[in-house]
């Protein structure tokens, strides 16, 4: 079954919960093809149907309507056991009667495994999160990083085609956690397996995906590299889920920005060749403070920040705008509250927004 | 460390429950202890200050006429037999009522508090009544009797009253409720989610079942083993009604005893012997499941 380039495909998936007046919709006609072997990020706020989505994957639940594919095969209608898919729970889910070992094992005993293999494997799955020491020991006698070590080794034991992760490292501390991290890319790259990661951490999500879905309100909002999410985002929602943004609205004509009162932005502030009212968003980092500037405004506010200081810029149009510099050593600050000052965009800075009329 | 005043005010503090448990508790264990080492009078009661094992020693053997004693199994039999019956009691309603207080479990809340108040509600008469509705249905020619002769399945003589039979029917009757409670307490406080990641890992319905939902069972499973168990075992009407005052059980030989028999030390001895076995049933409970998984 390996000729399909997909592990995952999601076709056209929805999700109803509820009858009449107090029905959601949990997922929107959510289409996605997730490659094998790939690390694959679900990033969103609260309540925007990650979870509800992993849970079709696993079995859990079942599509109000579409169909998802495993491996080019359909997987309606099979039962969560019936699936090589795992999942590592948001609240761990570890068996409290059984130990550490016997947790792990769980999996590989389903699979009729004989004990000299099974026990075999559960040796190397706890030497792989390190916890071989902690064998005997029972899920209530150990902390919520290593419980969630446990919860991983128990998924990974079968060697699933896919494994699930729900917010896996949210209940971690921030050391462990950029630890787990390191270590679920190299099982990744060593397993063959393809992750399906969720998390609400824009952070994790950019470091540690191949790709990402960003999704809001149910619906798929964008799906790319990590590069491609942060540099071109291709909506409010996902400009404004990552990363810093300035939201500003300007008029397009031929190759420069106009933006009224505040002034004009020549040659190719903007990436794509669109005319006339456009909604634009703009990373802080790629403008900056400069006498040859296009643009011209008030610093509002200067936030000190270590490794850098932003800047809150109202321009003379009325519209804010945020600009971001690096901190050198002894160098002074650029501005402070009060000054007047002008703005320049590196080329392309400017990301066109679609879905939106041009003016405000 | 131990300040004085801290001594004081837990003394205090467990004083009601200490009295309470002296008075209705220690005292007339005491009394029947203290009793079951006496002689008996000729009219019932006991002649204080006259100290004798015989009570003890009557459980086991016969004297015969040369004042030589002779094993007697009768007491013994009665013993195995009120074992017996118990014994199927509580596997018989473990059997019926673990399947139930899942289903229960498994429906959502509202049909959850109505199906519990279903189970309660025999609670709601009074159990004597109830046994006697038993001995109408089970009697020849009652209504199981008659309806089974109307389908054409009985020879008019269902034979089933005054029988062990009955009182096995009966016990699992009564009884019923004491084990699906416990058992629905300790299923509805399970993580259902642990089910889900059973199913993940490749458990069918079966497997899931036996592995986790079993064991996180367990403790409500041994607590409605104990309440069908030991008031089983002590039972005095069920047998007594449905059984046809034959000295079926423990409980009725022990009436028996302070009743027409007019041998309070016996029965004092029989009442000990059976508290030490409940005794000992609890002990080996609270070793084995002080500690619920998961704590
Ligand atoms: N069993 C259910 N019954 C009714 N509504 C549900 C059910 N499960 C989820 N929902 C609803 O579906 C929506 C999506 O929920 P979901 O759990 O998928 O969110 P999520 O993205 O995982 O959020 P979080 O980041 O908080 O975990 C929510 O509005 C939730 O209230
Ligand atoms: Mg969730």
């Amino acid at each position: 079954m390996n000729g399909h380039a997909y592990s995952i495909e999601i076709d056209q998936v929805s999700k109803r919960f509820g009858h009449g007046s107090e029905a959601t919709l949990a997922l929107d006609t959510v289409s996605l093809n997730i490659r094998t072997n790939e690390f694959f990020t679900l990033l969103g706020p609260s309540g925007c149907g990650k979870t509800t989505l992993l849970r079709m994957i696993a079995g859990f639940e079942e599509p109000t309507s579409g169909d998802i594919r495993l491996d080019g095969v359909s997987l309606t209608g099979r039962l969560p056991f019936q699936r090589p898919v795992n999942t590592v729970f948001q609240s761990y889910a570890l068996f409290p009667h059984l130990t550490v070992e016997e947790n792990v094992a769980f999996g590989l005993e389903m699979l009729g495994r004989d004990r000299a293999a099974v026990r075999e494997a559960v040796t190397r799955m706890l030497a792989l999160v390190k916890l071989s020491d902690y064998a005997r020991r029972r899920p209530h006698q150990l902390s919520g990083g290593q419980q969630q070590r446990v919860a991983l080794a128990r998924a990974l034991a079968p060697h699933p085609k896919v494994l699930l992760l729900d917010e896996s490292l949210s209940a971690l501390d921030l050391k462990l956690r950029k630890d787990m991290q390191v270590e679920l890319k190299r099982l990744q790259r060593e397993t063959g397996i393809t992750f399906v990661f969720v998390t609400h951490d824009q952070e994790e999500a950019l470091t540690m995906s191949d790709r990402i879905a960003v999704m809001g309100g149910g619906k798929l909002q964008q799906v790319g590299s990590p590069e491609e999410i942060y540099d071109r985002p291709v909506n409010r929602f996902v400009a404004d889920f990552i990363g810093e943004t300035s939201f500003l609205t300007a008029e397009a004509r031929g190759s420069a920005l106009e933006f009224g009162a505040a002034g004009r932005l020549a040659e190719g502030a903007l990436g794509t060749t669109a005319q006339g009212p456009v909604a634009l968003a703009a990373r802080p980092e790629r403008l900056r403070l400069s006498e040859d500037g296009g643009l011209t405004g008030v610093v509002s506010e200067v936030v000190y920040r270590g490794a850098d200081t932003l800047y809150l810029v109202t321009l003379a149009d009325g519209q804010n705008c945020r600009v971001r510099h690096t901190n050198r050593l002894g160098a002074r600050e650029r501005a402070v509250t009060g000054d007047r000052v002008r703005i320049a965009a590196e080329p392309g800075a400017f990301q066109l927004l679609t879905g939106e009329a041009g003016h405000a | 460390m131990r300040d004085p005043r801290t001594v004081l005010r837990r003394a205090l503090l467990l004083a009601p429950t200490g009295l309470t448990l002296f008075v209705f508790m220690v005292i007339p264990m005491g009394l029947m202890g203290w009793m079951s080492v006496l002689e008996p009078d000729t009219y019932g009661g006991v002649r204080w200050h006259a100290l004798s094992l015989d009570a003890y020693v009557q459980f086991w053997y016969e004297r015969d006429l040369d004042d030589s004693l002779i094993l007697n199994t009768a007491y013994m039999e009665i013993f195995l037999r009120s074992f017996l019956l118990a014994g199927f009691a509580t596997l018989a309603t473990l059997v019926l009522g673990f399947p139930t207080a899942l289903y229960i479990a498994l429906q959502d809340e509202r049909t959850r508090q109505r199906l519990i108040l279903l189970i309660s509600i025999p609670f709601w008469t009074n159990l004597l009544v109830r046994t006697y509705a038993w001995m109408l249905l089970l009697r020849n020619g009652g209504l199981i009797d008659s309806g089974l002769g109307a389908l054409g399945l009985g020879s008019g003589a269902l034979d089933v009253l005054y029988t062990p039979t009955a009182v096995a029917i009966g016990f699992v009757y009564s009884f019923l409720p004491f084990m699906v409670l416990p058992i629905y307490t300790s299923l509805e406080k399970m993580d259902w989610r642990l089910v889900e990641a059973a199913f993940d890992l490749g458990a069918n319905r079966w497997t899931a079942l036996r592995r986790v939902v079993l064991p996180m069972a367990l403790p409500g499973i041994a607590a409605g083993c104990l309440l069908v168990f030991i008031p089983a075992l002590g039972s005095y009407y069920i047998p007594e009604l449905l059984g046809g005052g034959k000295s079926l059980m423990i409980g009725n030989l022990i009436q028996n005893q302070f009743g027409t028999a007019r041998n309070w030390p016996f029965g004092a001895a029989l009442s000990f012997t059976l508290l030490a076995l409940v005794l000992l049933a609890m002990i080996v409970y609270t070793r084995r499941f002080r500690q619920a998984p998961g704590e």
